[in-house]
């Protein structure tokens, strides 16, 4: 414990430790330490602490990090620049650590007692709710997959007004022999209400086919299109009318969205439409393209999951699906036990989660933190 | 058909017409109105005041040009104020059609400013899929960003040369139109723990009041209202400001207060329509008592 | 086979990718990185498609004289502009052609666009908005708060409105928002373990 410099620097900080940093790849060590005495009290000043480090306990020391005063801890991790390893923490290593406080009049340091290794973690322990959460729900899927493959009579749907008005929509549009325009929306191939607009998409087409109808698609994302194609392709070619499949009909416009939502408006108005379907990601064009619609005079179905558009469609159209009716629509349409079964596992995580924030919300209330510590998540 | 039954089939472009001329001119003829300022706007403003000189701050460029009269004054108030106050400034252009305008706004910032390119600001432009450019960040900069927008290699930047991940900046501002901003606080905030304010359009502030309440973000710009009253906090603490989003205010309240109206015509005509509806059902059922 | 291989892909990529969020190791998270990249990768090539889609379906337009086919020549000399300045000249200098007709075409058709909707939220509002029955009429009530609240007209509404947002519309949006973040999750394990298998054009 030398004084670097001067006469009476700050008292060193005092139980300085040294460990592995949690959860992460390795290359990173956290030094703790309490503050030093002369630290927002006492006689002399500290301004900074340094941390220093080395590979033996003799030294040399070598300064690592510097943090202002009133800090207790400093992470020491590997660094880049310029290109070049900067700074190395090597995974396996025993390192020693000194934590020094200065003032003014230069500063004192302590060592910790122990040296510390980098290492990896194959699992990161703060996200232990995260993790019981999915298997939870990946069991009560399973397990009501099974109950609906043995009873499937007795899970019930809760009717969906847009998805029963599918079919008259459809056969509406071949009545008045006007096409049909189905609108995937913004999002990508990834997005979830993209994905649940395709069963939807593979119904009306289906009906489509099956009443010799025509149906457009102008596309934002080109991958989005090539699936809408495969989509659309199979469900001609269930409904046994292959011949009346028209690429040109499913295709890309652009990925610019107002330049998207002009052609998609272009498109109602000269083809006239009869039924219009919005059924994916939507953003701020949700009301120009609904009201577009409206001033058309078609029949329109909507739904999303972004929240905020769900009033535009409210507003404008004759249906809209809110949020996870979306995604419980192809469940809802196709009625197969493994779709209902997995909805049924999701009503019932959402009762647990009811109760859970329920309770939580009232113990919490009451000062007992537990429910809300058991779920609290550490990245 | 009296005129107020005649309402509910009142041309659109007649509602139209009232909303431009409401539009264009209070342009001319401002009101002045005064800008009360909102705890979810101070929260962003404060917290850019007690970051010192030196201090780095993200600004995210999340829209396309076509929300730039919303989006336009948050992200060049957040910037100006950050130069104002001599902190460093990162920028990232995420959306398709961002990286020119966002050039064109930091370099006449800049510039008013005299701040230097890689010394004071690095703007890092545009690389595609914002979600996975957000979560490569939180492992290392130069993943998604080899370079900056004028081709740098990182590494030759001052400013960028210690910098490695969300643990060397301080604040994290998407200005978003879209739900790019919802990923900045899934991942740079929940994931790697760095701060993160939003400055949004009016529509999606709605849906992001709920991260503000349940203190995920330490900042909320709710659309041209956001960016007017972060213009009247930089004019009440001394600091340059653009008169326009206040401007825009008297426009968004003329505007409201004209929808308003149209609302209340509304009803009128269906309450005359309702009522015209019920008598000659009533003088029917009447006829056919009569027939009777 | 045709359906069975995409179905072990997605069933292998979702479950490495899952675990990569649990296990910080470097060897799955190096794993992660090099999908990731793909991801990107495959997205860039994409552009190509779509390019060929447009075209194509514009092409044909023009050559039947479909109805309407002269937006599609305004499409298709749009799109060779645009292509051949960005090729020619650098987007990153302040001015020159592609820069010009990017500040001085795209941003101000863009911005018309979406200014759009100022008309369109006045005529929607006209339309729905009626005091049809009591929920009808609080939707009216709330909405007529919430607008004057927002602009310094209505100052004195403000922390009314404040309330309105942030109490009873939060509410409404969390349950929402619950439900989607549940619903997604759900959607994800569906589509891992191939129970969701409408997306291949399959029910």
């Amino acid at each position: 414990m030398a004084p670097t410099s001067g006469a009476d620097p700050p008292a060193p900080p005092t139980d300085v430790r040294a460990e592995d940093s949690d959860d992460d790849a390795g290359h990173s060590i956290t030094v703790r330490w309490s503050r030093s005495p002369d630290d927002g009290g006492g006689a002399r000043t500290v301004t900074t602490y340094t941390v220093l480090r080395a590979e033996s306990a003799a030294g040399p020391w070598e300064e690592v990090g510097e943090v202002p005063a009133g800090t207790t801890d400093y992470v020491d991790r590997a660094r880049v620049e310029g290109g070049q390893v900067a700074h190395e923490v090597t995974n396996g290593t025993p390192y020693y650590y000194a934590v020094r406080a200065s003032g003014p009049d230069g500063g004192r340091q302590a060592v910790a007692d122990a040296p510390a290794i980098a290492s990896a973690q194959w699992y990161h322990k703060g996200k232990t709710p995260i993790l019981t959460v999915l298997l939870v729900f990946s069991a009560l899927v399973l397990y009501f997959v099974r109950k609906a493959r043995k009873h499937p009579e007795g899970i019930y749907v809760r009717p969906i007004a847009g998805m029963d008005a599918v079919d008259e929509a459809v056969g509406r549009a071949t009545e008045m022999g006007r096409p049909i325009l189905y609108v995937l929306g913004l999002g990508t191939a990834a997005t979830i209400s993209t994905i649940a607009s395709y069963a939807i998409l593979a119904r009306v087409a289906k009906k489509v086919a099956q009443y010799q109808s025509r149906l457009i698609i102008p596309n934002y994302d080109p991958i989005v299109m090539a699936v809408a194609q495969e989509t659309v392709r199979q469900a001609y070619t269930d409904a046994g009318r292959p011949d009346l499949y028209d690429e040109k009909d499913i295709f890309f416009v652009t990925h610019a969205q107002f330049a998207y939502v002009a052609a998609v408006n272009g498109i109602m108005l000269r083809e006239k439409t009869a039924t219009n379907f919005y059924l994916g990601k939507f953003y701020a064009e949700s009301l120009i393209l609904a009201e577009t619609g409206n001033i058309a005079g078609s029949i329109q179905i909507a739904g999303t999951d972004e929240a905020s558009q769900l009033p535009f469609f409210v507003t404008a159209c004759d249906y809209t699906l809110i949020g996870e009716e979306l995604y419980a629509a192809s469940a809802y349409l196709a009625r197969e036990p493994l779709l209902l079964g997995a909805l049924k596992a999701q009503d019932v995580l959402k009762g647990l989660a009811m109760a859970w924030l329920l309770v939580g919300a009232l113990l919490t209330s009451f000062g007992v933190n537990l429910l809300r510590r058991w779920i609290s998540v550490q990245m | 058909m009296s005129f107020l039954e005649k309402i509910p089939r009142l041309d659109r472009r007649v509602l139209y017409l009232l909303v431009a001329i409401a539009a264009v001119v209070p342009m001319f003829t401002p009101l002045g109105l005064p800008i009360p300022t909102s705890r979810e706007v101070e929260g962003l403003f404060d917290y850019i005041e007690e970051l010192g000189p030196g201090s780095t701050v993200l600004v995210a460029f999340d829209f396309d040009p076509q929300t730039v009269g919303e989006n336009g004054p948050q992200a060049s108030g957040v910037l100006r104020h950050c130069f104002e106050r001599d902190v460093n400034v990162l920028i990232t252009a995420l959306s398709q059609n961002a990286p020119g305008m966002a050039q064109e706004m930091i370099e006449t910032a800049a510039a008013e400013y005299d701040k230097v390119n890689g010394v004071d600001f690095c703007y890092l432009g545009y690389q595609p899929y914002p979600a996975i450019v957000i979560m490569s960040i939180g492992q290392n900069f130069r993943i998604p960003f080899p370079q900056d927008f004028y081709g740098t290699p990182l590494d030759s930047i001052p400013l960028m040369r210690a910098k490695q991940n969300y643990d060397d900046i301080d604040l994290v501002v998407s200005v978003a139109a879209g739900w790019v901003a919802e990923s900045w606080v899934t991942y740079a905030k929940e994931r790697y723990g760095c701060d993160v304010a939003l400055a949004v359009t009016a529509v999606q502030a709605a849906q992001y009041y709920t991260f503000w309440n349940a203190q995920q973000i330490v900042g909320l710009l709710p659309g041209l209202k956001g960016a007017a009253e972060y213009q009247a906090m930089m004019k009440g603490a001394g600091m340059s400001y653009t008169d326009a989003p206040l401007r825009g205010m008297d426009v968004q309240s003329i505007e409201h207060l004209l929808i308003i109206a149209f609302i209340v015509v509304g009803n009128v005509g269906f309450f005359a329509e309702r009522a015209r509806q019920r008598r000659e059902a009533a003088a029917a059922r009447a006829e056919r008592r009569g027939e009777r | 086979m045709k359906w069975e291989i995409p179905l072990v892909i997605v069933f292998v990529t979702g479950v490495i990718l899952a675990l990569s969020d649990f296990v910080p190791h470097q060897s799955i998270q190096d794993v992660r990185e090099f999908f990731m990249s793909w991801l990107q990768i495959i997205g860039v090539l994409a552009v190509g498609l779509g390019l060929v889609s447009l075209t194509q379906v514009n092409l044909v337009k023009v050559r039947r004289k479909t109805p309407g086919w002269i937006y599609s020549v305004i499409t298709l000399f749009g799109l060779v502009i645009m292509l051949v300045t960005g090729f020619v000249w650098d987007y990153r200098e302040p001015s020159n052609p592609f820069q010009f007709l990017f500040q001085y075409a795209l941003l101000p058709i863009y911005a018309t666009m979406f200014s759009l909707l100022a008309f369109y939220i006045a005529s929607a509002a006209f339309r729905a908005f009626k005091a049809r029955n009591a929920l009808a009429t609080t939707i009216l009530v709330t909405a007529v708060i919430v607008m004057l609240g927002q602009v310094p007209v209505g100052a004195k509404l403000a922390p009314l409105k404040s309330w309105i947002m942030e109490v009873p519309n939060m509410a409404g949006f969390r349950a929402i928002l619950l439900g989607i973040g549940l619903g997604g999750v759900a959607m994800a394990l569906k589509i891992v373990f191939g129970i969701e298998r409408a997306y291949m054009g399959r029910d």
